[in-house]
C-alpha cells in the first residue's frame, strides 16, 4: 500500500484513526502493529514472517546484551549475531540473483533464478534494527524490556517506505506514553495534507512530463528541452521524497510521536556538502554514526581516514544501485569536511567551495570517466 | 546548484551513453538547435507547475509567516486562507487520484 492512493486515505486511515483513539492506551501499540501488518501485507505478505523473525531477534539479542553487560565477550558475540541476521536478510534479498548470475556466468552452471521481488522497506527496517542493536551495545539506550513494545518501534509503518530512519533513541519513550492531544493531530494532519500534496500535485505532474521527455531523449534534444528535462526530474524526486517524508512525520504526529526531520529545502544549498546536510538527513547521519565513525572516523590519521570513507563508500555503493550510491556520495562530503581541510590546506586556495566542487566532480565524474573511454 | 542538476542527469540514466548524450544537450555540444517547437511546447504547457515547484522548494512560506507573526488581523485571515489551502489540496489529491493514473512509486530499487 502506499499513503497516496485512495484506498489509503479513503479506508484504512480512517479506519485505523477511529480504533486507534477509540481503543484504550494499553492497546494503542496493538492496533499500530496490526496495521503496520495490513500495510505491509497489501504488497508483500511473504515478507511478514521474516519481519517477525528479525524482531525476535533483535529483541533476544538486545536483552542478552543487557544480561552479560560486565561481560564483554559475550556481549560483543550477541551484537555480532544480530548484525550478521540482519545483514545476511539484507543481502539475501538484494543479492542472491545476482550472486546466482555471477555464478553462472563464471562456471557455465545453469542455476535458476530465484527472481525474488524486494520486500517494501527491506532495507530501512535493516537500518533500523541495526541502530537498535549497535545503540544496546553502546549503551546509549537501554535495551527495551517489552516485546510487544519493540515490535511496535520495528513494525512502524509509517517511516518504512521512503524514511526518515527513526533511531530507538527518539521514540522509545513514546513507545510506552504517546502524547496525543487535539493540537498534535492538527498539526499531524496539516504536515500529512503537505506531504501529500507535494506528492500528488506537484511530484506526479512533473513526473508525467519528465517521463515523456526521458523516453525522447537519444540525442534530438534541443538544450532549452533538456535543461527544462533536467529541472523537471530534480523537482520530481525532491518533492517525492520529502512528500514522502513529510507524510510519514504527520502520521506519527498523529498517532503521538516525533520523528526527525528529513528534508530541509536541500535546494537553496550554497554548495555540495551543504545539500547533503539537507537530503535525506536521516540517511546520511545513520551511515556517519553506525560505520564512519565506529571505523575510526577521522580520529586515526589521514590514511585510515580514507580508508573509512572508502569503505563507506562501497558499502553503501553496493546496498542499492542508483539511490544508494548517489547518497553515499553525499556521506562522503558530508563526514569529509575535515578531510577536505587538510588537503585543501596543504594544495589548493582558500575557497573550500572550490575544493569541494572538484572532489565532487572527480568522484561522481568517474561514471563520466567510463563514457570517455 | 548546477551540480546537483549535473548529478541529478548521472542518477536518473543507467545507461552510460544516454548520460552523455544528454549532457551533451544540456551545453549544447550536439550542435542541435537551442529551442524548438517541442521545447516550447513543453514550457508552455508546464511552466505554471515547475514555477510552483520552484517556489515551494525554497522556504518562502516560512519567511511570510515570520513577518506575519505581528498583527492578530493579519493572523487570522492567515488562518483562514491556511484552511482553506489544505481543504483544497486534500480535494484536488483526490481528484486527482481518482482520475489519474500516472502515481509512480519510485522506491522499487530501495
Amino acid at each position: 500500500m502506499v499513503f497516496s492512493s485512495v484506498v489509503f486515505l479513503y479506508i484504512f486511515l480512517p479506519i485505523m484513526l477511529l480504533v486507534y483513539f477509540i481503543v484504550p492506551r494499553k492497546f494503542k501499540n496493538l492496533v499500530m502493529i496490526i496495521a503496520s501488518f495490513i500495510f505491509f501485507a497489501w504488497g508483500e505478505i511473504r515478507y511478514i514472517p521474516i519481519m517477525l523473525l528479525l524482531a525476535v531477534m533483535d529483541f533476544w539479542c538486545g536483552n542478552k546484551i543487557n544480561k552479560y553487560w560486565e561481560d564483554k565477550k559475550k556481549k560483543r558475540i550477541y551484537l555480532w549475531i544480530d548484525v550478521a541476521v540482519n545483514l545476511l536478510i539484507l543481502f539475501f534479498f538484494k543479492y542472491a540473483d545476482f550472486i546466482i548470475s555471477s555464478i553462472n556466468s563464471v562456471t557455465g552452471l545453469d542455476i535458476p533464478l530465484l527472481n525474488i521481488p524486494l520486500p517494501i522497506g527491506v532495507s530501512f527496517n535493516t537500518f533500523q534494527s541495526l541502530s537498535y542493536i549497535i545503540d544496546v551495545y553502546r549503551g546509549t539506550v537501554s535495551c527495551e524490556k517489552s516485546f510487544y513494545n519493540y515490535l511496535t518501534y520495528t513494525t512502524l509503518f509509517p517511516q518504512i517506505i521512503a524514511g526518515p530512519i527513526v533511531r530507538y533513541e527518539t521514540v522509545d519513550e513514546e513507545l510506552v506514553d504517546k502524547k496525543i492531544s487535539l493540537d498534535n493531530f492538527s498539526i499531524g494532519m496539516k504536515r500529512f495534507i503537505i506531504g501529500l500534496g507535494k506528492k500528488v500535485l506537484i511530484a506526479n505532474n512533473i513526473g508525467a512530463m519528465w517521463n515523456v521527455i526521458e523516453i525522447g531523449s537519444y540525442g534530438e534534444m534541443t538544450v532549452l528541452l533538456s535543461w527544462i528535462g533536467i529541472i523537471s526530474f530534480a523537482l520530481q524526486i525532491y518533492f517525492d521524497f520529502s512528500g514522502y517524508s513529510d507524510m510519514a512525520i504527520g502520521l506519527a504526529k498523529i498517532f503521538g510521536m516525533d520523528f526527525d526531520e528529513n528534508f530541509n529545502y536541500p535546494y537553496i544549498s550554497k554548495s555540495i556538502t551543504e545539500f547533503w546536510r539537507r537530503w535525506h538527513i536521516t540517511l546520511s547521519s545513520w551511515f556517519r554514526d553506525y560505520i564512519y565513525i565506529p571505523l575510526g572516523g577521522n580520529r586515526h590519521g589521514l590514511i585510515k581516514q580514507i580508508r573509512n570513507i572508502l569503505i563507506v563508500w562501497a558499502l553503501t555503493r553496493s546496498l542499492a544501485w542508483s539511490f544508494m550510491e548517489f547518497r553515499s556520495l553525499g556521506t562522503i562530503f558530508w563526514s569529509n569536511s575535515n578531510f577536505g581541510k587538510i588537503v585543501y590546506v596543504k594544495n589548493i586556495g582558500k575557497n573550500t567551495k572550490d575544493f569541494w566542487a572538484y572532489i565532487y566532480n572527480a568522484t561522481c565524474f568517474n561514471k563520466l570517466g567510463y563514457i570517455c573511454i | 546548484m548546477l551540480l546537483v542538476l549535473i548529478s541529478w542527469v548521472i542518477f536518473a540514466f543507467e545507461d552510460l551513453s544516454k548520460i552523455k548524450n544528454y549532457l551533451c544537450s544540456m551545453f549544447d555540444l550536439n550542435g542541435i538547435n537551442l529551442l524548438n517547437n517541442e521545447a516550447l511546447y513543453y514550457l508552455n504547457n508546464y511552466i505554471v507547475i515547475i514555477i510552483i515547484g520552484i517556489i515551494c522548494s525554497i522556504p518562502i512560506i516560512k519567511f511570510i509567516k515570520k513577518k506575519n507573526t505581528t498583527s492578530t488581523i493579519k493572523q487570522n485571515i492567515g488562518g483562514v486562507l491556511e484552511s482553506i489551502g489544505y481543504i483544497a489540496i486534500v480535494i484536488l489529491c483526490t481528484a486527482s487520484l481518482v482520475n489519474n493514473s500516472f502515481n509512480p512509486f519510485l522506491y522499487f530499487r530501495f
